[in-house]
């Protein structure tokens, strides 16, 4: 081993064990690590730390280590693919990473990787009690491990120079965050070396990479939220990006620690970037984490998805079917399908003693069963209503009302002649029908145009005309004042073969001159990141005039692109 | 796919959100609503717009998560600081929205970011979810325009 002029200013998490772990494995030993102790219940009102004995600092410590590693602890055990996914998309970059990662969070000793463990009570970098210790300890070159600003006094320490390493490359990407800019604005990630001052990031440069993009290739199944890609991000990928430009680039045999030179960099260029917004993060999340295409689940066993097993208890009153869905919604391991259980109780619940309603239910729910039997491909409505509507008590995934109030379509569609591509239940149709002159609709489906045909016939709006066919099969004259195109342009149950392209030209095809299509997007995770390109086949065969994101309604309805576009 | 010159649709809204302005905060350095309406009024619009102050304004956004009326130079604070309106905070995204059209791509993926964030502050105002529209599509060309 070698021992290197080194103090580490250890602050407790994985990037502080990351370094320590590469370094070992390349037989380097700073000479001395300053651990830095905080106590939670004074860290979070910012007060100083207080002396402690040595069972205190040691019982601190734990807790400490519980607290700044809880989700790299937590991931490791439950999400063990996403760790095995990460070293997957390290390796062209750090050797043999999985071994390095299971080091640092299985037995991790700070005291097993430096001869000298100096474990200081502070609170932050501001604490009086960490200048002291670096200024008692005589360190020199320290290496950084932390967050943030580090106040001046820590600079003012005489001799002492503070290496940092962060996942941007220098001078171009600054600031927050810059694993994700870097894959935003540059498509690939940088790490660089600097000297600290107390600015940000813009100290001189002791060693620069840009890396080959990197992509972490999700298993198949349901893809984890944001947060938790973003924590396994921090954790256990950008931890090592890091050691590995250090161990390779700052600390390599030919460098002598105390003569290091940095390059200052020039600060007019480059970008200080800040933290992300959620829906930016979302897109870089995407750049990095590579999720098989969206597919339907697979289907849930026959004895919660059929909805023939609720058909007696609306030919009936049943006072035990809310129940029955309770536990049915519990059971069902799919949350769209658990919602749609849900849903169906609300509604049950909310027919009470009406009879007439009841029968109504019932007629549509013995179309349902026909589905479940006869149809092959995906259930948008996942066992229940995929529309809701309010005139039939209907509680559906999405929002029918709320996503006419946010849209303005009632208003929009005053008049006028109304096209409605894939109309599933045509609950949307049949609820603009008193604002529209006269709307055709038409799904594929046949068991849903059947619910369509019920609910109208109860509704008595004779202004519709529901069609079932396929999109390509579809023809009509005269030409429409308005298509309306609500998530359908791609459909991931391979119900359509047509292109973007062709759909929208088609599209066009029905719109008469001066029309307009209506178009709402799917939701962002589905739509991904290539919505650029659907609207620029959308441009060209329409002018945009509106285009809207809206945040209304239920998770399903939130986030989607709403736009108004005339025909060219 | 890549930036291009502002729609009809984005200069019209634009030009709503010039409307829609408050008054001028007192005399200061940085008086925010006089910077936003030169700016809007401009051809193109935020044609000239500062990249620094532009930076910031961001800075005040992300950052300190907080927007003022008024500032002294070098986004020193006012006393009394008055903080600034949703219409305002709405009119300052446009300004970044459409000052990213000539940005280069990093500078304009930070703001298509900081105009999201204003966004929210300016939550329930008439025009929000056409320019969280626009943010959405200054993100996707320049994604999709590749680095």
């Amino acid at each position: 081993m070698r021992v290197l002029p080194l103090t580490v200013l250890a602050w407790e998490g994985p990037q502080a064990r990351a370094y320590l772990v590469r370094m070992a494995r390349a037989g380097l030993r700073p000479e001395r690590i300053l651990l830095l102790v905080s106590e939670p219940s004074r860290a979070g009102k910012g007060l100083p730390s207080r002396p402690h004995g040595r069972l205190m600092l040691q019982f601190a410590e734990r807790l400490q280590d519980a607290a700044h590693n809880y989700h790299p602890y937590r991931l490791a055990q439950q999400r063990p693919e996403l760790v095995r996914a990460i070293a997957g998309a390290l390796a062209p970059v750090v050797p043999d990473p999985l071994p390095l990662l299971r080091e640092m969070y299985e037995g991790f000793s700070f005291d097993r990787y430096a001869d000298v463990v100096t474990r200081v009570a502070a609170n932050s970098y501001k604490d009086p009690s960490l200048v002291a210790a670096l200024s008692a300890s005589g360190a020199q070159t320290v290496l950084f491990t932390g967050g943030g600003i580090v106040p001046r006094p820590v600079f003012d320490v005489p001799g002492i120079r503070l290496i940092h390493v962060h996942t941007g490359l220098l001078p171009f990407v600054r600031g927050a965050d810059v694993l994700l800019w870097s894959l935003l604005a540059r498509g690939r990630p940088g790490v660089s070396a600097f000297f600290m001052t107390p600015g940000l990031d813009d100290g001189a440069v002791l060693a620069v990479r840009e890396l080959p993009p990197l992509r972490v290739r999700l298993e198949g199944g349901r893809r984890p939220d944001d947060e938790t890609l973003y924590r396994t991000l921090f954790s256990f990928l950008d931890p090592l990006l890091r050691a590995e430009l250090l161990v390779a680039d700052v600390l390599a045999p030919q460098h002598d620690l105390r003569q290091l030179r940095g390059e200052p960099q020039d600060l007019k260029q480059g970008v200080t970037y800040h933290f992300m917004h959620p829906s930016v993060r979302q897109r870089a999340l995407s750049v990095l984490f590579v999720s098989p295409p969206p597919r339907a689940e697979a289907p849930a066993p026959a004895a919660t998805r059929s909805p023939a097993k609720y058909q007696g208890a609306y030919e009936r009153r049943s006072a035990l079917m809310a129940l029955r869905l309770r536990i049915d919604a519990l059971r069902e391991r799919s949350p769209l399908r658990a919602l749609s259980l849900k849903n169906r109780a609300r509604d049950y619940r909310a027919l009470a003693a009406n009879s007439k309603r009841r029968a109504l239910l019932a007629e549509l729910n013995r179309e349902l069963v026909n589905q479940a039997q006869a149809w092959p491909n995906y259930d948008y409505g996942e066992g229940w209503f995929y529309q809701s509507s309010d005139e039939l008590g209907i509680t559906g995934l999405r929002d029918t009302s709320a996503r006419i109030a946010a849209y303005r379509l009632s208003e929009l569609l005053r008049g006028r002649r109304v096209l409605e591509i894939g109309c599933n239940t045509g609950f949307l149709s049949l609820a603009l029908a008193p604002a529209a002159q006269r709307i055709v609709a038409f799904e594929l489906n046949p068991h849903l145009i059947a619910i369509a045909r019920i609910a109208q016939r109860h509704l008595g709006r004779d202004n519709v005309a529901f069609e079932t066919t396929a999109f390509e099969g579809f023809r009509c004259e005269p030409l429409f004042d308005d298509v309306l195109s609500f998530a359908n342009h791609h459909t991931y149950d391979g119900n359509t073969q047509q292109s973007l392209e062709q759909y929208f030209a088609r599209c066009h095809a029905l719109t008469r001159p001066g029309g307009r299509l209506i178009f709402e997007s799917h939701p962002p995770e589905l739509e991904g990141h290539t919505f650029g390109r659907t609207l620029e086949l959308i441009e060209r065969f329409y002018t945009v005039e509106r285009s809207e994101v809206h945040d209304y309604g239920t998770f399903l309805d939130r986030g989607r692109r709403f736009l108004v576009a005339l025909r060219r | 796919v890549g930036e291009r010159a502002l729609r009809s649709d984005q200069l019209q809204l634009l030009e709503a959100l010039r409307a829609a302005l408050p008054s001028d905060a007192p005399d200061a350095a940085i008086c925010l609503p006089r910077l936003v309406r030169g700016w809007l009024a401009e051809q193109p619009p935020a044609g000239t717009a500062d990249a620094d102050l532009l930076d910031g304004l961001c800075r005040q956004i992300d950052v300190r998560k907080k927007v003022a009326t008024a500032y002294a130079a070098g986004f020193t604070r006012v006393e009394p600081e008055t903080l600034a309106a949703p219409e305002l905070l709405a009119a300052l995204a446009g300004v970044l929205l459409a000052s990213a059209l000539s940005a280069e791509r990093g500078s304009a993926l930070k703001r298509a970011n900081s105009a999201l964030k204003a966004l929210e502050a300016a939550a329930g105002t008439r025009h929000v979810p056409a320019l969280r529209a626009w943010a959405w599509e200054v993100l996707d060309r320049r994604m999709e325009a590749g680095p």
